[in-house]
This record gives structure tokens, sequence and C-alpha cells, in this order.
């Protein structure tokens, strides 16, 4: 009878063990609306950021609430307010127009009890990133590490041999070129590699090149910090005019349409972009404070990786599996990365596991 | 001339018609049919969200400064030119607020003003004085106050002093929108500025030979249209918190497209009116505000904002060619 008893309250014990267990499998979703506040659908980053924050709110069965046209800051607190009115309990944003007007949005989330999250952006103003780090509505935000890229960017293009480097960078006083840039200067001055021109938001991205390939004949590298879509391709096609193909080692940063038929015909070696994911963490970063299972107490910073592709089966492997028919992530994956459904999860295993966001780790778990 | 026979063909249209609605008074009030199937669209569509009195003061404000600056345009509008200089004025005027209100807040408005004002009589004097085309005077203009501002913000966004965050009032803002309007309805419709600028839109050389003077009327509607446009600055820094180079980047499509909208000719002449700038503002505003509430996706989003705006302008320009045709 004792004997009885005792395998009678193991198989209790293992039968609640296993419940715990298996609690983030068999938990309902809680439904609510997620706005999703952006400068446009019709380009390419803009498209897939959407699609990809999509797939994290289906998965978490959200619903997905879209506002487009946030170009300025005006039109960044009407997206907000826009979300907010149309019953959104968390919106998520990028601070594109700057920093200025997110204590504004702070208020609106603060005052309507909406969770806010900001993607693809830091805050650099110490002021506005005092008055938003008090707001007990604030999760985060998601970003890259653009120093980094900077400097990894020139690290492989002295690997190919570069001696003699043209920059381009999209702006002045862009706080992500910026980074980008002093990464690449850094890796520049370790590596011995010289600077030869730096071609600043070119109008006309072909001419520019033209001018600096005739002025500067010892060119043998080009690193486009950004703006790629607009860029690339024109001043590939002033080397190619030139005769430079192949000659010219080019790597560049943000993805572009042109990279396909570019790495087809050898004439890009390197290329980073691909952070669509940006805008999913985001969502599950705020979806876990939604549930009232936050990561952290505080604010808190995801870095982003960005993918690298160099060849043409990696970009044939970025059109079909990230941004192709199936998303690089399903539910299940997804879910991993919320609290409410993986009672395990941590700030730090959620950082490591949005580091392992690479081709090869999307390779893995399609196969 | 022109006026007095389209008037006299009207009349004899109502006539002809018996009293019943003749084909040019359709068209009349066609854009506010046209607002308030928009509105009963989306009430519908947002699940009775629209209307709202939360939802109204939302498009209220929203709207704010566009209505500020679409009520000016209409004065430069009706002697057939356009100020393309208008979202730079405002831009440009935040970003001066800004500055001033980093020394003492009550400097704010008074240097947005003034700052449009300027803007305003320096494309008028190019214009009127220097025989330069408006058009081109306006697009350096514009070339002009977006390099400075950029210039001033340093290519990014500007935090306002902290203090100012209360200006950000409703009421307040109800208030001055009360009295702004009834000021400018008084100026285009009961004054001679008003007479003289739609007498300027119908035919020049009619209007020269009755005496206006249209260098003076012609700067008067662009120092209107400046001081509007910092006016509208002044309230988009306090709403935002911010002076950015991207302010008021699409004010001066939004004043045209707004006023066209509304359905006033891009001729100007006698048919101007300030009803079209709040007409078509509230066809903007509530074509974003409603979208949103009723879960449309991105794309359709932004086609729908097309397809709109092309239908209602291509009525309107059906409607109007007599007066397009100078």
């Amino acid at each position: 009878m004792r004997r009885t008893k005792f395998i009678f309250a193991c198989v209790l014990v293992m039968a609640v063990i296993g419940t715990a267990g298996a609690q983030g499998a068999g938990k309902k979703a809680v439904p609510f609306k997620f706005g999703f506040s952006i400068w446009g659908t019709s380009d390419g980053h803009g498209r897939y950021v959407t699609e990809a924050t999509k797939w994290a709110v289906k998965a978490m069965g959200g619903d997905l609430v879209i506002d487009t046209g946030a170009l300025s800051p005006d039109a960044q607190i009407t997206s907000i307010e826009n979300l907010i009115q149309a019953g959104c309990k968390i919106v998520s944003f990028c601070a594109y127009t700057g920093d200025a007007c997110i204590p504004k949005i702070a208020q609106l989330c603060k005052d309507n009890g909406v969770y806010f999250v900001i993607w693809d952006t830091d805050i650099t103003d110490p002021k506005v990133k005092q008055i938003v780090e008090a707001n007990p509505y604030y999760v985060g935000n998601t970003n890259e590490d653009q120093f980094s890229t900077g400097y990894d960017g020139v690290a492989q293009l002295a690997k190919l041999g570069v001696k003699n480097l043209v920059l381009v960078k999209y702006g002045i006083g862009v706080a992500t070129c910026d980074d980008r840039e002093k990464g690449a200067l850094k890796a520049a001055q370790e590596k011995g590699i010289k600077i030869a021109y730096t071609i600043i938001a070119p109008e006309d991205a072909k001419k520019a090149m033209q001018d600096v390939l005739v002025s500067h004949p010892e060119v043998d590298g080009l690193f486009v910090l950004g703006g790629t879509e607009s860029y690339l391709s024109p001043m590939n096609s002033a080397i190619a005019a030139a005769g430079k193909s192949g000659k010219v080692r080019i790597a560049s940063i943000d993805f572009s349409d042109a990279m396909k038929g570019m790495f087809a015909s050898k004439s890009l070696d390197l290329i980073y972009g691909g952070h669509i994911v940006t805008s999913t963490f985001a969502a599950l970063m705020a979806v876990n404070a939604y549930y009232k299972t936050p990561l952290s107490a505080k604010p808190y910073k995801v870095h982003i990786p960005y993918l690298k592709l160099t060849s043409s089966a990696e970009s044939e492997a970025y059109y079909s599996l990230v941004v192709g028919s199936v998303p690089p992530y399903n539910a299940d994956e997804l879910k991993k990365f919320v609290k409410y459904y993986n009672d395990g999860l941590t700030l730090d295993s959620f950082q490591k596991m949005v580091s392992q966001y690479s081709i090869s780790d999307i390779q893995a778990r399609h196969r | 001339m022109k006026h007095s026979i389209s008037t006299a063909a009207a009349i004899g249209a109502g006539e002809k018609s018996g009293g019943r609605l003749s084909s040019s008074d359709i068209l009349k009030y066609l854009p506010l049919a046209g607002l308030v199937m928009l509105v009963v669209f989306f009430q519908v569509t947002s699940g009775g969200r629209l209307l709202t009195a939360q939802n109204l003061k939302l498009v209220f404000v929203q709207s704010y400064a566009l209505f500020l600056a679409a009520i000016a345009g209409a004065f430069v509008i009706a002697t057939d030119n356009l100020d393309f200089s208008m979202g730079a004025t405002l831009g440009f005027a935040s970003a001066c607020a800004c500055f001033a209100a980093m020394v003492d807040v009550r400097l704010a408005l008074p240097v947005a003003v003034a700052v449009g004002l300027v803007v305003g009589l320096a494309n008028g004097v190019a214009h009127v004085v220097f025989r330069l085309p408006s058009f081109i005077v306006c697009l350096c203009m514009m070339f002009i106050l977006t390099a400075a501002t950029q210039t001033m913000t340093k290519g990014t966004s500007m935090m306002m002093p902290v203090s100012m965050m209360s200006f950000d009032n409703t009421l307040m803002k109800v208030a001055v929108f009360v009295v702004y309007l009834a000021f400018m309805l008084v100026l285009f419709e009961y004054t001679k500025v008003g007479k003289h600028l739609k007498a300027i839109g119908i035919s020049p050389e009619a209007a020269r030979q009755s005496g206006v003077d249209i260098g003076k009327m012609k700067i008067i509607a662009y120092m209107i249209t400046g001081a509007a446009a910092g006016f509208a600055g002044f309230f988009t820094l306090i709403r935002s918190g911010a002076a950015s180079p991207a302010n008021g980047q699409t004010m001066t499509t939004d004043v045209i497209i707004a006023i066209v909208l509304g359905g006033m000719s891009i001729s100007g002449g006698a048919t101007s009116k300030i009803s079209a700038a709040l007409i078509g503002t509230l066809v903007i505003t509530v074509l974003g505000n409603g979208m949103v509430l009723s879960g449309m996706g991105g794309d359709a989003q932004q086609l729908i904002k097309g397809i709109i705006f092309i239908a209602v302008v291509a009525v309107s320009a059906r409607g109007n060619t007599s007066a397009i045709v100078k």
C-alpha cells in the first residue's frame, strides 16, 4: 500500500513538473492590437520590416495595425495618435525623424497605458533618453552595431588586398553613418589602408565615381556606408565602364536589389544588411512587457546582427529564406522569445538567440 | 469680365433648370459631399471609432498646422500663383522659434511669425520688384530655407525647452483658430485685399486697369502666406516638441492638395474661397486617420490616398475648366 502511495505521489509530481515544462506549448494567445508606425512600405526596407513585424504579431495571436507616412516629427506623432485611437495596446516605431519627438510620444503612451518600443534606432540625446527611460511604458529599443560593421567592412577589404579606398557617406551629421565611418576609419588606420577619397551624398553617383576614378587612378576599393539602393549600382557601372571590374573590390552596408546581379557578375565582394528582424524582435520585446513578463525592470537594448553576404549562393539564400514566402522564423521559434510561452527566458538568453540570426542559422533551422 | 460671364451663365443655367440643381451646383458641393461620404465610410469601417469625441479632437489637432497654412495659401493661389516655399518656411520658422525659446520661451511665437513675414516679403519683393517668376523665386527660397534649417538643426531634430510642452493645449488652439479663421475670412471675403487678389487671379490686366496695385497686392499675399507658415511652424514645434529639417517637408504639396480637394481652382480667381482650404484639409486628415482606424494595410493606405486624390482632382478640374484656361 505504502509502495502504491509512493508510486502515485511520484506520478503526481512528475505530472506537475511535466505540465510546468509544457506550459508554453499549451498556453493560449491573448489577443491584442499592435500598432506599427513606419515611413512607408513602397521601399524595400519598409516593405520587409513591415512583413517581419507581421510574423511576430501573427505568431503571438495579435492583430497588426499599420500607419504609413511617419516622415516628420509631427507626422510621427499623428501616426502614434492614430494607432492608439485604433485601440492598439502596443506601439512600435523607428525614430527615423530624430529623437526630439519621442518625449511627446512617450507621454501619449503613458496617458493611454500603451507599451512602446523603438526599432532600428538609439536615443542619442541624453535629455530625451532620461525623459523616455523614466516612462514605465517604454520597453526599450533594437539597433545594430554600426561601428563594428564599418570596421569589419574595411578589415574584409584589407584581406582582399585593398590599399586605396573610396568611402561613400550618405549624409553629414547622421549618427548611423558617422558611426559606420568611425569604424571604417579605425580599421583603415590599423590595416594601413589609405582613404583616397570620401564621396558625400552624391546626387549623381555614377558621375561622382567616374570623377574619383579619373582623379585617383590608384583606387582599388570602394566601401558604401549606406544609401546602397541609390549608389551601388551606378558606381559599379562607372567602375565597369573604366574597365576596373574586379580590380576595384566593393563592399557595402544595407542591402540593395542590385546585389543579386552584382554577386552573379562577381563585381560585389561583400554586403551587410538584412536586419529586417529589427522590428520582429522589438515587437517580441514589447509583447513580453504586455504579458506582464518583462525581460528587465528597466528599458533595455537588443543588438541586432547584420547578415553578411559574400557570394551569389548566400544572396540567393537570403532571397529565398529571409524575404521569401516562408519567414526565417516559424511561430514556434518566435514563441521562444516570449516568456509567457518560454518560462526560462531571460534578457541574456533573448539576446543570445537574437545574435544567432545569420544565413547559416536560418539554413540550419529550415533544413 | 470672365467673372461676369460665368456668373451670367450660371444664372442662366439656374433659370433653365427651373430651380433644380445644375451641374455647376453639383460640382460646387462635390468636395463637401465627398468629405461627408468619407466620414460615413470610415465611421462604418472603423466600427464607430471615427466620430467619437476623442477622435474628433485628434482630427482637429492633427490638421491644425495644415488648416493655418492652407487658409493662407488660398490668398496666393487666388492670384494664380503658388508659394512653393511654405513648407520650408514652416520648417525654418520652427527652427528659429526653437532657438528663440532657448533664450526665452515667450519669444518663440513672435520670432516664428516674424521670420515667416520676412520670408514672405522677400518672396514678394523678388517677384514684383525684380520681376522674377514667382515659381522660381519660391523654389529658390525653398532651397535656401531648407539648407538653413539643415544647418541650424545639424541635420537632425532639436528638442524645444520642456516647459513649452504646456503650450500644446487644445482649448487654446480652438480659441486661436476661431480668431484666425474669422480674421482671414473677413480679410479674404469682405475687404479690398481679398477682392483685389481674386481680381488679379481672374485677369491681371483687367485688375490693373481697374486701379488695383498688382505689385503691392502680390507682396501682401506672400507676406500673408509667409506669416501663416511661421504661425503654423510655431504650432508644429509645440505639438511635436521638435525643430527638424523634416518639419513642413510635405506642407507645400499638402496645402495645394487641400485647396484643390476643397474645390478651389489652382488658377485662383473669383471661385477662390476659404472654405476650400477647410474642406480639403479635413479630407486629407480624415483619410489618414480613418484608414488607420479601419485597420487598412500599408500598401492599401498609399493606394487609396492616390486614387482618391486623383479622382477628386479630376472631377474638380473638369468642373473648373473655364477658370483654369486663361
